[in-house]
């Protein structure tokens, strides 16, 4: 096995997963790894890289935010459900929505802070790993955390009340 | 450091810093599983980009520029025998070598591997490369190559073999002979001068050995063909001879891989070749005598030792030879030498063994057979393409003078761990009509159980002793503590058996069925399979066996996989059966393998022969073929009664003798050839009718013109500015078009005929015309009613014709059709096999017998004479078959009285009436039933139901259906024709019911009748909406009731212009998805009617089947073809008349062709109907809807009758709430029954309307949920608010028996709806996995 072959195989399930919950969405999903790895490919051959977890989690999380904007008016629709089959299609389709609402409000939030709330909540990162991934200082993790926290909040309330 | 607003520390769990308003959301986007598949794929995709190339030194450019090159060259090369080896494409390729070498090279798959791999063997320019076993390619190539098809010649003496063009060029004169004899040649003078040189690396030990132990074996296999060879082919042009060798072994080894079309340039030895049409080619002189069995098997054994030793020998080149030098390259073109001459050798081994073969066969018939591709055996399938396994089959015949019962008993597996729906498909051979059903439903068990086991006190009854018995004996002798309970089918009228299964199905009972879908296949569906158990179904079929090369033919086709073990055993009565042969045959030329030939005939019970013959674990293929003479050729009787009081029944088989008289005044000078390029015709059938079109043209020098009209569901003349002259040029030419063209679409003989009325070019009005018709004549598409369609014909024709249809014995052929086509003229001919080509194309020439009068004289008192086919014309070397009912046993005589070459004659057959046949009542009534279905009037289908449930036969008004117990069928009052046949003479019944045909029943008439029929089951005419109906009825016009008019514009389809799609289907002919993805390619290039016939290649694959009907009918909506969608609608509303969407898409379509008159009796029908419960209140709501909208329209484009027109009025005043103005609107409906999908409208601000929440506060509303099938659900907003509206559908509940498990549903968005702003727009989305959910579009407003 190549290096390449090895950094893909030990790496692609971190970015796919980093990306996957942030998208929701299987196709979209599978682009981002793709990019995310042409991008790899090309830095590597001009830089060193250190950390690759930190690096690839970056670009997983910054790409599938950016693409998450692309379609922010749009729902997804493919096959995958979002929670277990056995709960039946009602079940599904409601909790489908509640996790739709919230990628649709994260994708309102500035870049800083709907990275950072991805990667701890989604991906259960300590300050200091997202700090390290997203090279940023451990204070700046916190506030954009309390920052994306609110602003999520206030955005999902509001669509409560709309719909109510 | 931490920031102050940080309201936790770093060490709090994550989901705790969450307030109750984000939690849930996170914790939904966390508890989604990852898709393990698409992770893998995405994981793949990452690695595919693979480490960065490295870079190239200068030096390496220049390798690398070099191997291009030698990988242009060898990709063209490879490329071609590539395509040789392939040759995948359906279509004939009947090009000279001359015309092959001019073709164009194509892109081929070339990867990495290969190039590397050239990389390693170039030098200056030339390439040597020998591609292992893996690339199942083995190609030399030099730099002298061409590019272009090319052919090894073997030169004689000691020149090693070379590549030479293939465009026909000579060889050298000097050895003419020997090229000529390239198959044949000695192959130690072939390889003389091949001694192995050592190579750069020097001759090794191992190298050495080999050599002389190939040497060895090489000298051997010489001598055997060493002088047989010498002796044949000659002359300078030989070497033309010896190439087309070469092509033609590569053409049969492409054998019918591809179902191609045959061609019809006059080149019969390649169609043979082609189509695996056993031909009687003249053996090559020298070579047969001299050949054995034996022999030939050495020398096969020999061919293997050679292979293996070049295999050796290959390996150690390719370890030792490092670098390039002369010798390394002489070494490795020698070998390759030498493996191409062991594929020569191989060839010609073959073709000796064939040639064996046929001489030993040379005494049993040969007759056509069918595509192997096509399944032959019984399947079960459960979905997605999938079916059961088949474990087991034990099959037992008995023939009784003309006719057999074959009992098939099939074990199944369903290796599954869930309960299935199955449909049990059964391809019936020609003429076989089913006559018992019956399953025992299994359990769920490791192991097959003992077929039979001892009972109680009794032992097993030995195998000889089960064969002879009748299936309802045979099920008695099994034990239901192992096979589960046993349930045997039970004949009910057809439409009542599919909505007694449908009902039952959904209550989750067992039942199972088995109807008539057309062709020659039966199809069972059978509920319950157990999960991991064994289901075995019994099915037992009697057939009048065919008569061909003075030899009556059983055949049975053997399934081409392993079993665990089949067993076939066939009983005949040795007094009736002279010379009998049983053997097995596989293969294109119908030749006995000689390790299976080990058939045993011998006497088993007094009087009896049986033969039979176990397969264990080895698959069977091919097929049994029993051939007798009978006793008494001219007439072949069987009589018996039905229990002991019964009368007689006898059945007669009589070949009058007539003398080949010709008939000395051609009866038209002009011939007509009606060519079937349906996809039904694939491939087979179409080859025979190409022969004998051919032979026909050949043979009957007095057609002097003839013009040839291909149809599918269009009709095309081949020469549409008039016709050809019957000369070998004009014959060529006409036969030239139809090289290469791809079968596919419907069966559509109506569009056939009214071309033939009207052709494009001059047809004087009374000049006599011949009509050939090359079809099985099955009629999937537009009008089925044969003797409509004829009467039609001949009241509109202007030119004096004769029909002469064919039988091929490939497939069963629609007998009411041949004979309403020929009841006033031509006639009905058989053509078995190639022997019979000449006499068949013939027989139309030969003058025939009128036969007037059938009757019997003296013994016993015969009644209920009936003749199968009406009286019709018996030509020399024809039958007919004679059914009657006898008051007593004894001797008696048939009197044939008719007419022939002008004068009056009896024809005497005497034959005596006994009561040993138990196949003879059945029989009977098969002419019985086939003759009251022959009058196509559904006034009889009670009667006809009668008769099928008396003797057990399953015909296209009755099915077998099998429920649980007998309350069950008293409860669906399912046998209430019981008994209810015929009191007096049923012969002089239908004889006074056949005068009056010809007079077609006015369309108003026979749709009274169908309601009639219909109020029975859902109360119509009588209810409180029935005044509505009678009123319409009053009001419409006969014209009314004729369906839109609408050709589709016919024309051949080559290969080279749908390469891809003919590929695909050939992959798997049952996907839906090829037929529907080619359809819209071309529609998309504007060929809507081509689209058209890709799409009714669905129909002709599956015809009769509802969901395949609706399916197909959606998309042609989709496609603007309203007319032909009204035409299935309507097959789908005389098919299952109990559902009201049959009704409501039949009036959609009628609809958007105008036809507002028929449409809104369609709808009033839903309307008036009680319809079954699954069917909810919603749906007469949405469809009254609908219905207040056409009549608007109607009314707007004043394009009724002021009656109607009137009508249409008073009716919108009735309505309480005609039709609401809508902003949005949409409707989905769908093709299948017991499926549940649901519409989902997602509003400007998010909020999603479903069958959960129905009502939203911006005023959406969604109809009720239908979960049962079909639909419709509907979505609409009186005022829609700015933003867009997304629509999707969502797959809830999936039926597991559904055409490739699909569900395509038809989505109908109208903007502004009920305003005349009002805009549709049509979509439709396939489903495919539950659960599935579809955008289907997005609407802005």
């Amino acid at each position: 096995m190549t290096d390449w072959d090895r950094i893909v195989r030990d790496y692609g399930p971190l970015v796919f997963a980093t990306a996957w919950r942030i998208l929701g969405h299987v196709a979209d999903t599978e682009d981002i790894v793709q990019e995310v790895f042409l991008q790899v490919h090309q830095l590597q051959r001009t830089h060193t890289v250190r950390h690759w977890p930190g690096l690839l989690r970056r670009l997983a999380a910054c790409r599938a935010l950016d693409r998450l904007r692309q379609r922010k008016n749009t729902v997804s629709l493919n096959g995958h459900a979002l929670v277990d089959r056995d709960e039946g299609p009602e079940a599904a389709a409601v909790e489908h929505e509640l996790a739709e609402r919230l990628r649709r409000a994260i994708a309102q939030l500035p870049d800083r802070e709907a990275a950072v709330f991805c990667l701890r909540y989604f991906d259960d990162l300590s300050y200091q790993d997202i700090a390290q991934a997203l090279h940023i200082r451990t204070g700046a993790v916190a506030s954009a955390l309390h920052k994306a926290r609110l602003k999520l909040e206030t955005i999902l309330l509001e669509t409560v009340q709309e719909k109510t | 450091m931490m920031d102050d607003k940080t309201p936790s520390s770093n060490n709090t769990p994550p989901m705790q810093e969450l307030s109750d308003t984000l939690r849930p959301a996170v914790e939904q986007v966390r508890a989604a599983a990852l898709p393990a598949e698409a992770m893998e794929r995405a994981i793949d995709r990452g690695q595919r980009m693979g480490p960065p190339p490295p870079r190239r030194s200068r030096r390496w450019l220049v390798y690398g520029t070099a191997t291009a090159i030698a990988a242009a060259i060898l990709l063209s090369f490879g490329l071609w025998l590539e395509h040789k080896e392939r040759s995948p494409e359906p279509v004939a390729r009947y090009q000279s070598a001359a015309e092959s070498s001019s073709e164009p090279m194509r892109e081929a798959p070339w990867n990495d591997t290969k190039l590397a791999r050239q990389e390693t063997t170039i030098t200056d320019g030339t390439v040597n490369t020998i591609f292992d076993s893996e690339d199942k390619l083995k190609v030399k190539a030099s730099s002298s190559i061409h590019t272009r098809p090319s052919s090894l010649v073997i030169a004689g003496g000691d020149e090693k073999p070379r590549i030479q063009d293939a465009g026909g060029k000579p060889g050298q004169p000097g050895t003419g002979e020997a090229q000529a004899n390239g198959p044949q040649a000695d192959p130690s003078m072939m390889n003389a001068g091949l001694g192995y040189r050592s190579g750069g690396g020097g001759a090794t030990p191992s190298r050495a050995e080999l050599k002389s132990e190939r040497v060895s074996v090489e000298r051997e296999l010489g001598r055997f063909s060493d002088g047989k060879g010498a002796g044949t082919g000659s002359g300078a042009g030989s070497g033309g001879m010896g190439m087309m060798g070469m092509n033609g072994g590569m053409m049969g080894m492409r054998g019918m891989a591809g179902g191609m079309v045959p061609s019809a340039a006059g080149r019969p030895a390649k169609q043979a070749a082609d189509f695996g049409l056993p031909k009687d080619r003249p053996p090559q002189s020298g070579m047969e005598s001299a050949e054995t069995e034996k022999e030939l098997l050495h020398k096969r054994e020999l061919l293997e030792e050679l292979k293996k030793v070049t295999r050796r020998q290959e390996s150690v080149l390719n370890k030792t030879i490092i670098g390039q030098t002369d010798s390394s390259r002489l070494a490795k073109k020698q070998l390759q030498d030498v493996k191409d001459q062991i594929k020569v050798l191989e060839s010609r081994i073959s073709q000796l063994q064939s040639q064996a073969d046929r001489k030993r066969e040379k005494k049993q018939p040969q007759v056509w057979h069918r595509d192997r591709g096509r399944p032959t055996f019984a399947r079960v399938y459960i979905g997605d393409g999938n079916s059961l396994e088949l474990v087991s089959l034990h099959v037992s015949v008995i023939i009784e003078g003309p006719r057999a019962r074959t009992v098939v008993d099939h074990i199944f597996r369903n290796p599954n761990d869930r309960q299935l729906e199955g449909t049990f498909e059964y391809p019936l051979p020609s003429g076989a009509s089913p006559s018992y059903f019956a399953m025992f439903l299994g359990q769920t068990r490791e192991t097959v159980p003992a077929l039979f086991e001892r009972r109680g006190e009794n032992a097993p009854l030995p195998a000889e002793a089960l064969a002879r018995m009748t299936p309802e004996e045979l099920v008695k002798h099994v034990d239901t503590t192992d096979w589960g309970r046993l349930q045997e089918g039970r004949i009910v009228s057809k439409e009542k058996a599919l909505e007694t299964y449908e009902e039952v199905v959904r209550g989750r009972i067992d039942p199972a069925l088995l109807e008539y879908v057309g062709g020659n296949t039966f199809s069972g569906r059978v509920f319950p399979i157990p999960a991991k158990g064994y289901n075995r179904v019994i099915l037992a079929y009697e057939e009048l066996l065919p008569f061909a090369q003075e030899h009556m033919l059983y055949r049975f086709p053997l399934p081409n996989r392993k079993l665990k073990e089949m067993q076939f055993s066939l009983q005949a009565k040795a007094a009736e059966c002279v010379q009998p042969t049983c053997s097995v045959t596989r293969g294109a030329n119908a030749t006995p393998l000689a390790e299976e030939r080990g058939e045993r005939g011998r006497v088993s019970a007094p009087g009896n022969i049986t033969f039979s013959r176990t397969w264990k674990d080895t698959p069977p293929e091919g097929e049994v073929l029993f051939a007798c003479t009978p006793a008494h050729p001219d007439v072949q009787t069987i009589s018996g009664r039905q229990g002991d009081n019964g009368p007689r029944y006898v059945y007669a088989r009589l070949r009058p003798s007539l003398k080949n008289v010709a008939n000395g005044k051609p009866f038209a000078s002009h011939a007509v050839f009606l060519l079937d390029t349906s996809l039904s015709e694939h491939p087979e059938r179409f080859a025979v009718n190409v022969e004998l079109l051919q032979k026909i043209l050949e043979t009957d020098r007095d057609i002097k013109h003839f013009n040839i009209l291909t149809f599918n569901v269009g009709a095309a003349w081949l020469n549409a500015k008039g016709f050809f002259d019957n000369t070998a040029a004009g014959r060529e030419k006409a036969l030239k078009k139809l090289d290469g063209i791809v079968l596919e679409g419907a069966t559509d003989i109506s569009c056939a005929l009214d071309k033939l009325i009207a052709p494009p070019f001059d047809l004087e009005a009374g000049k006599p015309l011949n009509v050939f018709l090359l079809s099985d004549g099955h009629i999937t598409w537009g009008e089925s009613d044969a003797a409509a369609l004829v009467s039609r014909f001949e009241q509109q024709c202007r030119n004096p014709v004769r029909f002469y249809c064919y039988r091929t014995g490939l497939g069963e052929e629609n007998s009411e059709l041949f004979e309403a086509l020929t009841r006033r003229g031509g006639g009905v001919f058989q053509c078995y096999g190639e022997a019979e080509l000449e006499a068949a194309a013939k027989a139309h020439r030969s003058e025939c017998m009128q036969v007037q009068r059938v009757r019997f004289v003296g013994g016993p008192q015969a009644s209920d004479v009936l003749v199968s086919g009406r009286l019709a014309a018996v030509y020399p070397g024809g039958e007919l078959v004679v059914a009657a009912r006898f008051n007593g046993t004894g001797r008696t005589t048939v009197l044939l009285e008719g007419e022939f070459a002008g004068q009056k004659v009896v024809q005497e057959f005497p034959l005596e009436v006994r009561s040993d046949s138990e196949l003879a009542p059945r029989a009977w009534a098969e002419v019985a039933v086939a003759s009251l279905l022959g009058l196509h009037d559904s006034n009889f289908d009670a009667l006809v139901t009668a008769y099928c449930q008396q003797f057990g036969i399953v015909s296209r008004v009755a099915s077998f259906l099998v429920l649980e117990n007998e309350a069950d069928y008293k409860r669906f009052n399912l046998e209430e024709e019981r008994g209810r046949t015929i009191a007096g003479d049923l012969g002089e019944f239908i004889s006074d019911m056949w005068n009056q045909l010809g007079k077609r029943m006015p369309a108003a008439k026979a749709f009274e009748r169908f309601l009639n029929q219909v109020d029975k089951r859902v109360n119509l005419l009588n209810g409180p909406e029935s005044a509505h109906i009678k009123q319409l009825l009053a009001a419409l016009t006969e014209e009314d009731y004729d369906l839109p008019a609408g050709s589709i514009r016919g024309g051949l389809v080559y290969q080279k212009n749908a390469a891809g799609y003919v590929e695909d289907r050939e992959r798997d002919r049952r996907n839906v998805g090829v037929y529907l993805a080619e359809a819209r390619r071309r529609a998309e290039a504007d060929d809507v009617d081509g689209a058209v016939r890709v799409l009714s290649s669905i129909i002709e694959e599956y015809p009769s089947r509802g969901d395949a009907l609706r399916l197909v009918g959606y998309r042609l909506l989709d496609l603007q073809q309203p007319a032909q969608a009204a035409r299935l609608f309507s097959q789908v509303q005389k098919q299952r008349p109990f559902e009201p969407h049959s009704y409501r898409d039949f009036a959609h379509a009628l609809e958007q062709s105008e036809h507002y008159g028929l449409a809104a009796l369609n709808y009033e029908i839903i309307l008036a109907g009680n319809w079954h419960n699954r069917f909810r209140q919603e749906l007469k709501l949405v469809a009254q809807e609908e219905y207040a909208h056409m009549m608007q329209e109607a009314i707007r484009r004043r394009h009724t009758s002021s009656k109607l027109t009137n009508l249409f009025g008073e009716r919108l005043e009735q309505m309480a709430r005609p039709q609401p103005k809508s902003d949005l609107r949409v409707t989905i409906s769908w093709n299948t029954d017991a499926t549940d999908v649901d519409l989902w409208v997602i509003e400007p601000d998010g909020t999603k309307c479903f069958y959960q929440h129905n009502r939203t506060q911006s005023g959406g509303e969604l109809s009720q949920d239908q979960t049962q099938g079909y639909g419709p659900e509907r979505y609409q907003i009186a005022k829609a608010q700015p933003g867009v509206y997304t629509v999707l559908v969502h797959y809830f509940g999936v039926n597991p028996n559904l055409l490739g498990g699909e569900t395509h549903v038809s989505v109908t968005v109208t903007r502004f709806a009920g305003t005349p702003q009002e805009r549709s727009e049509r979509h439709t989305v396939i489903l495919k996995k539950h659960n599935q959910q579809v955008e289907v579009c997005k609407v802005k407003f």
